[in-house]
């Protein structure tokens, strides 16, 4: 397995549990040494952890917590400015921003403990950035989150990056994180790599067909639906056929006047569905 | 070292965190008030239950190996000046390496640019344990004034010196003992083995003989936690007892730190 990334890419790692997703961003993190082959991120080596290269990056887990659980959320970000020697106008410039971002102007001054699992989520990223890295390691940063939540963060980390330029790598067992921030994503499997490239390409090679969702007035026999495209699935009269990209426009219009149509919708299949085809082909 | 920080930048900026730290612990005890005063009540009763039990022995004989009683308060007075610092300085932190490798909070020190043995070592204080090593001390008085005699500075100044090597040398154990949790993953109890081993310093090594009183001065170092500095008090120990405790304990120390770093190199992180 072998990548580069480029400063200011925002790069989503995929792959089922276990794929290694988690030990690369440990890798280039310097908490594991590799066992074979090498890893440079910024010029230095991981592992060696220099501190150099400790001050320019930050981790986040979304399991995991590093607040000061008994305390307001400022005094990690204290403990944090002076780990990472913040000098004050720098650091307060730095935690106003954030502040603003994620909202945080309520949270302050509460116990950690009284938290919600994503306003503390938002506490954690920002005692987290609070000395402007340059590269983020993002592992599973929305688990466990609801929807509103994980939007929040995505949201947060769009901007965030735009703003610093900083680089992002991120993991994510959610699709939809992935699809919406990152530019470039990276699958992989068993410690190798699937896949390396944008989503856009990715769908197009593994998903060379678009779903036609049709509700239709009565019964179909399939054999009638034949020409149109394969049958996906069938619902009653709600009906989802597979059609080829390039020409979903014919088959869409042939769908109209050959089958009694109430209603039509052209989707993708959804990026779950083609990444369980990467894996699923070997 | 790295960084280009200079090394005087750099111990600014330690002390600056141990303030913050402390300030941090002191908060956090702030929310638990109570506990301060219990601690104190419990600690107190425990010194005095202490002293007494040992009286009985002293009503059949006027020396046990050689110690009066006002001696052996003084060790036992050690013993909870020593206890007390092992609960206040030691425990709070190195007690939480189990929760460090199960939850993988590890890997959060592990990733900032501060020595990670400072951070393990120093981050936390036991703020409801600060009583303890001051009630010692007043016991440890108490122990010198019923004997009668003040000793003189230099008995006070290698008293000091040993008491300081005392606490480096316990926690220099702990940090050996507490490392092995970065392999078996869980220490649960690994505090109680040192402080059962501390236990057998409530009383001069002496009382043990043959054996155990070599065990306990050579293996376990129990001997220079408490004998040592109350024969320092007492007028009964030299210099060359402080210069073998800060030999051992300077020994120790780096032997823990260099088992530190060993182990970190096999750390893998907790999950996947």
């Amino acid at each position: 397995m072998s990548f580069r990334i480029d400063a200011g890419e925002i790069v989503g790692f995929l792959g089922p549990n276990g794929a290694g997703k988690t030990t690369t961003l440990k890798c280039l993190a310097g908490l594991l040494h590799p066992t074979a082959g090498r890893a440079r991120v910024l010029g230095f080596t991981p592992h060696e952890r220099e501190r150099a290269f400790l001050r320019q990056f930050t981790l986040v887990m979304g399991q995991r917590n590093q607040l000061l659980w008994d305390l307001p959320a400022m005094e990690t970000f204290l403990v944090n400015q002076a780990i990472y020697g913040v000098p004050e106008p720098q650091f307060r410039a730095a935690l106003d921003e954030l502040v603003a971002l994620l909202e945080l102007e309520p949270l302050l001054d509460k116990q950690v403990r009284q938290l919600s699992l994503g306003e503390r989520m938002r506490c954690e990223l920002a005692a987290s950035l609070l000395h402007q890295p340059r590269v983020l390691f993002l592992d599973e940063p929305t688990l466990g989150l609801d929807v509103t939540a994980q939007a929040t963060i995505r949201d947060f980390v769009r901007t965030y990056s735009a703003r610093q330029g900083a680089t992002v790598l991120l993991t994510s067992h959610y699709m939809a994180d992935v699809t919406a921030l990152a530019s470039r994503i990276l699958v992989i499997d068993g410690g190798t790599m699937r896949y390396d490239g944008d989503l856009r390409a990715l769908v197009e090679r593994h998903a060379p067909y678009r779903l036609l969702r049709l509700t239709l007035d009565c019964q179909v026999q399939p054999a009638d639906m034949a020409a149109v495209g394969d049958l996906e699935s069938a619902d009653g009269l709600a009906v989802t056929l597979r059609v080829p990209r390039a020409a979903t426009k014919e088959r869409a219009a042939l769908a109209l006047s050959s089958l009694p149509v109430a209603d039509v919708a052209i989707e993708d299949p959804s990026v779950e569905d083609i990444i369980r085809q990467v894996f699923t082909q070997r | 070292m790295t960084g280009s920080q200079a090394p005087g930048l750099r111990a600014g900026t330690y002390l600056r965190l141990l303030g913050i730290f402390y300030r941090n612990s002191l908060l956090n005890e702030m929310e638990y008030r109570l506990k301060f005063w219990a601690n104190v009540g419990l600690s107190l009763f425990w010194l005095v239950w202490a002293a007494l039990s040992v009286r009985v022995y002293f009503r059949f004989t006027g020396t046990i190996a050689g110690w009066a009683y006002h001696e052996v308060l003084v060790v036992m007075g050690l013993f909870f000046t020593v206890n007390g610092i092992h609960q206040a300085l030691i425990t709070p932190n190195l007690a939480r390496m189990t929760e460090y490798v199960q939850k993988g909070t590890l890997d959060y020190l592990l990733t900032k640019p501060v020595d990670s043995q400072f951070l393990v070592s120093l981050r936390h204080i036991g703020v409801h344990n600060w009583a303890d090593p001051l009630l010692g001390l007043g016991l440890v008085g108490y122990g010198l004034a019923r004997g009668g005699t003040a000793p003189d500075a230099g008995a006070v100044g290698l008293f000091a010196v040993l008491l300081a090597a005392a606490t480096v040398l316990l926690y220099g154990v702990s940090l050996l003992l507490q490392t092995l949790t970065i392999w078996s993953v869980s220490s649960r109890g690994m505090d109680d083995v040192i402080e059962g081993l501390l236990e057998t310093g409530r009383f001069p090594v002496s009382f043990y003989g043959g054996a155990v009183q070599g065990l306990l001065t050579a293996v376990v170092p129990v001997a220079f936690m408490t004998t040592f500095p109350a024969e320092a008090l007492l007028g009964r120990a030299g210099w060359p007892v402080a210069v073998l405790a800060v030999t051992v304990s300077a020994t120790i120390f780096l032997a823990a730190s260099v088992f530190w770093r060993f182990a970190l190199r096999s750390y893998t992180g907790a999950g996947s």
